[in-house]
């Protein structure tokens, strides 16, 4: 009994130990790498977060832009970091998806790093130019399978999360609709609007302005429920492809090793940022929903949807090296 | 040695040209070339390539390319050896040092030694360009461009 | 429209000229001024550092802050590569050609002022045709599939590949290496890595910041060390007047301005066509269209007008697709995109109407920001060109440090600081053998653009390679291809035929 206690008081003392080098945390500042160019989704939001968590723990979060290789330049350089807190990874599921595409790359997403902490993730709509004779998604796929390889969609690049979610559409439909990829959403949203390419699946905030001018016709949006920013479109999956989800979410990781207490710590101070009122509102007009896990949970999360692609890239077998 | 290459010169430019259009042949045999209705990787440097090996027999068979004596004169004359090495030197140690040492040391590095491969340049007065191009630096970049090098490794330990 | 138009433009100036927003654009421009001056200094840089700062500031203030690092870039750019032969960024490498011949000839501080003139020109015609004209040339421009792009790189590609000085041959040789050199890394259609050598590094290419600044940087310096006495002709004593241009310079300038300025716009619609690709292609039309071609790489003020005029234009046409389209023409204006996005903005079709203040302010901004950049450069050309009489051997060490810093700055990466360094000693090698750099950069910026588009428009045709003739803006730009071809083969013919009757000549006389 008294070994007991002693023991438990042991493990007491050294518990608050690792917890009072946790409540210190940061001492200095701490680097966010966005393996994503300055400007893009990935960037804004971390810089957001970053500037929330600087204020509330009374340190300097700063955020590097590292972008390089699809991910893969930043992200390695995260890998190869201390595990001393100092250094995070601003992630989407760019990297879940790369897991699969780029079998080469110097580390392996869950097995290099832990994850911390999710942040939001954004719905993705799919429109169709108006001279295509669809007026809904029921009718797009039927128009779909009636020309196998006859329509076209664009995309923003090879592997990217928007070019899986076109293949996750054909795959789950059933139909054959051309992949066209462009250097950029910016030259495929030009390609759409101006009728080269039948289809497109973009950013909700992004083609939200082009829908209400009525440059392009919305179909559907990629999230389990509907999109805030354009609430009249049904989802993908409600519409007649059920079971479809693809968004863009974004989430902080930190390199293995990292001590618990410190991912307790950052992903406790995530979550209260996340669940501030004006960060909801602001997003929400983004199209943006803040995602609400534990370390845990999200490293879960992850997983799954490391397997979703890879099953989704055996089947379809897109062509990537 | 520099005679000979002018001379010559059309014939080196013409063998550099062969060689760099055969060996990217070579290289974009190892991709796919593709068909007409979806065109590989391979095809279009391959194309590049045989370009350039043709422009290179071209060049060196051809000697009558326009003369531009202002060009030569001021591309040719004595080989300097020391210049050379010393401004890759200076490129070479801001490399080495920018994250290692710090936006500082690799300033200093970079100037300093770049600026040695003048051969009228003292040593002192190196050092003084060297000071101050790399205090003027890093006020610039550092603090008022925000660029992400530490001024000293050691500030971000 | 035009009634309006004025109307909304008037309100735009009174947004413009409010203190807050006036001073948030002296900030922009000062600070683009500043970053146009250093070489390789990136304004996706610059503008990401001032980005957290618009948060909490009003969105007109914002747009207005960011975009004026943008415009004001532009104004400092030229000035290195006139004064010194080396291009800030790579839209004034063209400005080299001709700029530097200049100042050797003592009329740096004339070509700076022509530069200024043109640049103001060039982006006051970029803003009016964004007031004016913008829906018509968005629709214009969506008309350009990848197969219209194609022909119209093709079309850039032969008239810009006798782009510089020297052999026809070698110009070809270089543009032809410079496309080469634009393959390296991932392939968009397919996402395979081209010569990439196993380095992730170029998996997105060799950066066109460290191509530009090696090759006219770095490669330079190792032609001038030790050879390059400073510059004392003309510049010992130096006056405000004695820069003015005169009038035979305006004479010549006048259009070369208008021309670069025109193609500029319609460079700064296409997609994927920016003031890199403007400026390049507004040299070679000069050259082209000039009497006196052979003047051009000597120190010919047509060279430096057209292309500044050009670049301007373009910067200030680049803001069309994005803010009436939300379309972001290329990175720059994505990340301007994503500041609005921020502030709660979404630019699209109903920017105008829901919006009004943000896009008349801008509009009217940008001329504010323009006559201050004037204002702010003008009488600097004296002390910029003072900087031309400290010796060569304080200056290069010097120009060596900018140039390694701007290359880093661009995308955090020492690599890429290395790929301009050995850019640099490929590019010494080259000019050693005769060939000249410039084609390279054209070859680099445009190849890609080419070998993705014919690509693309083979895909969307399923292998028709008839597309190319059947769409009729395609047809258009491949036959002024073809007319330029069988011109330049005439000009030749003529010209051997000449040479033979000259000598028939001599021959008879003697």
């Amino acid at each position: 009994m008294r070994m007991l206690s002693s023991f438990l008081c042991l493990c007491f003392l050294t518990m608050s130990g690792v917890s009072a080098r946790a409540q210190d945390y940061p001492t200095r500042p701490v680097k966010i790498i966005v393996p994503f160019g300055a400007g893009g989704p990935a960037d804004l939001y971390a810089r957001i977060v970053a500037q929330h968590l600087s204020d509330a723990l009374k340190g300097s979060f700063v955020v590097d832009d590292r972008p390089g290789a699809g991910a893969v330049i930043g992200t390695s350089e995260v890998a190869k970091a201390a595990p001393d807190g100092y250094t995070l990874l601003m992630m989407s599921n760019t990297h879940t998806v790369n897991e699969t595409i780029l079998p080469n790359k110097p580390y392996k997403l869950m097995r290099d790093l832990v994850p911390v902490a999710p942040v939001n993730y954004s719905d993705l709509v799919m429109v169709v130019h108006p001279s295509v004779e669809a007026k809904n998604l029921a009718e797009f796929t039927a128009l779909a399978k009636a020309r196998p390889g006859g329509l076209n969609y664009a995309s923003s690049g090879t592997g990217t999360p928007y070019h899986m979610a076109g293949e996750l559409f054909k795959a789950l439909s059933g139909t054959d609709i051309v992949h066209i990829p462009y250097r950029g959403s910016g030259e495929a949203r030009n390609a759409v609007i101006g009728g080269h390419v039948q289809m497109m699946i973009d950013a909700v905030t992004t083609m939200a302005p082009n829908v209400e001018a009525g440059q392009v016709r919305a179909l559907g949006v990629s999230g389990q429920s509907r999109s805030s920013v354009l609430p009249n479109v049904p989802t993908i999956a409600e519409a007649g492809v059920p079971g479809y989800e693809a968004t863009i979410w974004l989430g902080f990781m930190a390199p293995k090793g990292m001590p618990e207490a410190i991912v307790q710590k950052l992903n406790a101070e995530i979550q209260k940022v996340l669940k501030r009122d004006d960060i909801k509102q602001d997003w929400a007009k983004q199209g943006a929903t803040p995602l609400l896990m534990s370390p845990a949970e999200f490293g879960d999360y992850i997983n799954k949807d490391i397997e979703k692609w890879a099953k989704l890239i055996a089947m379809s077998g897109a062509k990537l090296r | 040695m520099f005679e000979s290459i002018q001379r010559y010169r059309d014939y080196y430019a013409g063998a550099l040209l062969i060689l760099i259009g055969l060996s990217t042949v070579y290289q974009s045999s190892r991709y796919d070339v593709g068909t007409l209705a979806e065109v590989g990787p391979g095809f279009f440097p391959m194309v590049m390539g045989v370009i350039l090996a043709g422009c290179g027999i071209a060049i060196a068979f051809n000697q009558s390319t326009v003369a531009d004596d202002e060009h030569d004169a001021e591309t040719l004359g004595r080989p300097e050896w020391r210049g050379w090495f010393c401004i890759l030197g200076g490129v070479l140690a801001f490399i080495l040092l920018a994250h290692s040492g710090g936006l500082f040391p690799a300033t200093f590095a970079c100037v300093f030694i770049s600026a040695m491969g003048d051969r009228t340049m003292k040593v002192r007065n190196a050092a003084v360009l060297a000071l101050s191009i790399s205090v003027f630096g890093v006020l610039l970049f550092h603090y008022a461009l925000k660029v992400q090098l530490q001024p000293f490794a050691w500030m971000a330990r | 429209m035009t009634g309006t138009a004025i109307a909304d433009l008037i309100h735009g100036f009174s947004v413009a000229l409010q203190p807050h927003n006036f001073l948030a654009c002296l900030i922009g421009v000062l600070m683009g001024n500043i970053v146009g001056v250093l070489p390789g200094m990136g304004v996706m840089a610059a503008i990401s550092i001032l980005l957290p700062l618009t948060f909490a500031m009003p969105p007109v203030a914002a747009i207005l802050m960011l975009a004026g690092i943008y415009y004001g870039a532009q104004y400092g750019g030229a000035i290195c590569s006139i004064l010194l032969n080396l291009p800030c960024h790579p839209p004034h490498a063209v400005t080299c050609l001709d700029g530097y011949p200049l100042t050797k000839q003592g009329k740096g501080g004339t070509a700076l002022g022509i530069t200024m003139l043109g640049s103001f020109v060039g982006a006051s015609f970029g803003i009016t045709q964004m007031i004016f004209f913008a829906p018509i040339l968005v629709s214009v421009a969506l008309k350009f599939g990848p197969a219209e792009v194609c022909s119209l790189m093709l079309l850039g590609l032969l008239a810009g590949s006798t782009l510089a000085r020297g052999s026809a041959l070698k110009g070809i040789a270089m543009t032809t290496f410079g496309l080469l050199l634009g393959i390296f890394g991932t392939d968009v259609t397919t996402g395979l890595e081209r010569f990439t050598f196993g380095f992730p590094e170029l998996a997105d290419g060799i950066e066109i910041v460290g191509l530009a600044l090696g090759l006219f940087g770095i490669a330079e310096f190792m032609k001038s060390v030790n050879k390059v006495e400073p510059l004392k002709v003309g510049y010992a004593k130096v006056r405000l007047r004695d820069m003015r241009p005169s009038r035979a310079d305006l004479k010549m300038s006048a259009f070369p301005i208008m021309r670069g300025t025109l193609i500029g716009s319609l460079c700064s619609l296409i997609p994927g066509t920016g003031p890199t690709i403007a400026s390049f292609v507004a040299y070679a039309t000069e050259k082209k269209v000039s009497k006196t071609p052979e003047r051009f790489g000597r120190g010919a003020i047509e060279g430096v007008a057209a292309p500044e005029s050009s670049t301007h234009s373009s910067v200030q046409g680049d803001f069309i697709p994005t803010m009436s389209l939300g379309i972001p023409g290329d990175s720059v204006m994505a990340l301007l995109l994503a500041a609005l996005t921020i502030q709660g903005i979404t630019p699209g079709p109903q920017l105008i109407s829901q919006h009004p203040d943000i896009f008349w302010g801008l509009i009217a901004s940008f001329w504010v920001g323009n006559i201050l950049l004037v204002f702010l450069n003008v009488p600097m050309i004296g002390l910029w060109v003072k900087l031309l009489t400290i010796p060569y051997k304080y200056l290069y060490p010097s120009a060596l440090f900018f140039v390694c810093i701007g290359v880093y700055s661009t995308n955090n990466s020492l690599f890429q600081v290395g790929e301009t360094l050995v850019i640099g000693v490929a590019g010494y090698i080259l000019l050693m053998l005769g060939f000249h750099p410039a084609p390279i950069l054209l070859g680099f910026v445009l190849g890609p653009r080419f070998e993705e588009n014919f690509r693309r428009a083979m895909l969307l045709s399923r292998g028709d390679l008839k597309v190319f003739i059947e769409r009729p803006i395609s047809a258009a730009f491949l036959t002024v291809c073809v007319i330029l071809l069988v011109g330049q083969l005439y000009v030749r013919w003529r010209s051997k035929g000449r040479v033979v009757t000259v000598d028939a000549i001599a021959v008879e006389e003697s």
